[in-house]
């Protein structure tokens, strides 16, 4: 039975800050010497809500890419991705919600079930919770 | 300067994510699993209720036994009411009009209390002349056989929490867990909101020492 492969996802900017309007860029590979059959590799960069309540997501890009008998998918060769970051919504670290922003790889194979893979970003700069806190002068009573 | 990761989801194991129905397999008690509910819904003409307190599981319950309802051949129509609604919305009852009434037809409504009385009558009356199945969840026994009732113990709690935490770790202790447990009983969806909160209380406490 084959098992569930070493998926590896890197940005081009090890820090993953960017600011709205920069060039979001990475590749993405498998680990290993063997050629694993996957039938296809869906590619997205997505932004989503975490936290206590209701939750929101959107794409912001995708890419999909097809195994076929002329072009075999060999992810063991790096594939790369490039968009362009829109202006919102920034990422964001609250304590009652975080706005989140990831690249997300998920891999279909023809006998193992798909498998996912991300990598977080911070899009824009702004403060945490916590760092606000620490920011603000003290209230005098 | 500290760098700071990036906001993920991954930052707290209570995040709805992690908790909502059907993200969290429902956790049967010593004993209990869903082939034997699914026996005894099956004996009693697939009509059945599910009882338990607010944030007891019964939704999670419902979310677990829908793809096992399936597979035994039910024809599953399901609503969740939420907000008090008095009324099933437009659509829903447009299905069920559509509904040929058949013996594998199964109705699935979990906040059936929510609704008005003369739609809880209609539905219980139509289904039963039809020998059409209902699957709902109360929070107090109906005019339905008791399918189960669920009141999680503490124990229970503490197992779902280190189900969650096994890929993401907590600062949140078993006194935590203890102590919100003692407030909010068997409501495990106030305990993971409590236990949420309380992760993050911790975890920006560190962050601003580190400022």
């Amino acid at each position: 039975m084959q098992t569930a492969p070493a998926i590896r996802i890197l940005l081009d900017s090890p820090a993953a800050h960017y600011q709205p309007g920069d060039s979001l860029s990475g590749r993405f590979f498998i680990e290993g010497t063997q050629m694993r059959t996957v039938r296809a590799a869906e590619l997205s960069v997505v932004w989503y809500t975490a936290g206590k309540g209701e939750e929101d997501f959107a794409v912001h890009h995708f890419e999909r890419h097809i195994d076929d008998s002329a072009r075999p998918l060999d992810l063991r060769v790096p594939r790369r991705f490039t968009t362009k970051l829109p202006p919102s919504p920034l990422s964001y670290d609250g304590e009652v919600v975080k706005v989140c922003w990831c690249v997300r790889l998920r891999l279909f194979f023809p006998q193992i079930q798909d498998t996912v893979a991300e990598i977080p970003f911070r899009l824009g700069s702004v403060a945490a919770g916590a760092q606000v806190a620490a920011d603000e002068p003290e209230q005098l009573e | 300067m500290v760098i700071q990761s990036p906001p993920s989801r991954f930052d707290n194991p209570f995040a709805t994510c992690w908790t909502k129905p059907g993200a969290l397999p429902f956790s049967f008690a010593a004993g209990e699993n869903a082939e034997e509910l699914l026996a005894n819904l099956a004996a009693q003409n697939w009509r059945g209720a599910i009882i338990g307190p607010h944030g007891s599981g019964k939704s999670t319950l419902l979310e677990t036994l829908k793809p096992l309802l399936a597979d035994a051949g039910r024809n599953v129509l399901a609503i969740a009411l939420r907000d008090r609604q008095r009324r099933l919305p437009r659509p829903f009852l447009d299905s069920i009009r559509a509904l040929k009434w058949r013996s594998n037809d199964l109705l699935v409504i979990d906040g059936f209390e929510q609704l008005g009385w003369p739609q809880r009558l209609f539905l219980a009356y139509r289904s039963r002349q039809k020998r059409t199945g209902l699957l709902v969840t109360a929070h107090r026994p109906i005019r339905l056989p008791t399918l189960v009732r669920l009141n999680p113990p503490q124990s229970l709690v503490t197992r779902l929490v280190a189900d969650l935490c096994t890929e993401v770790s907590t600062p949140v202790t078993l006194d935590d867990i203890s102590d919100s447990y003692a407030c909010h009983g068997s409501d495990v969806r106030e305990i993971f909101f409590d236990l949420y909160d309380r992760h993050e209380r911790k975890r920006h406490a560190v962050r601003t020492r580190q400022f």
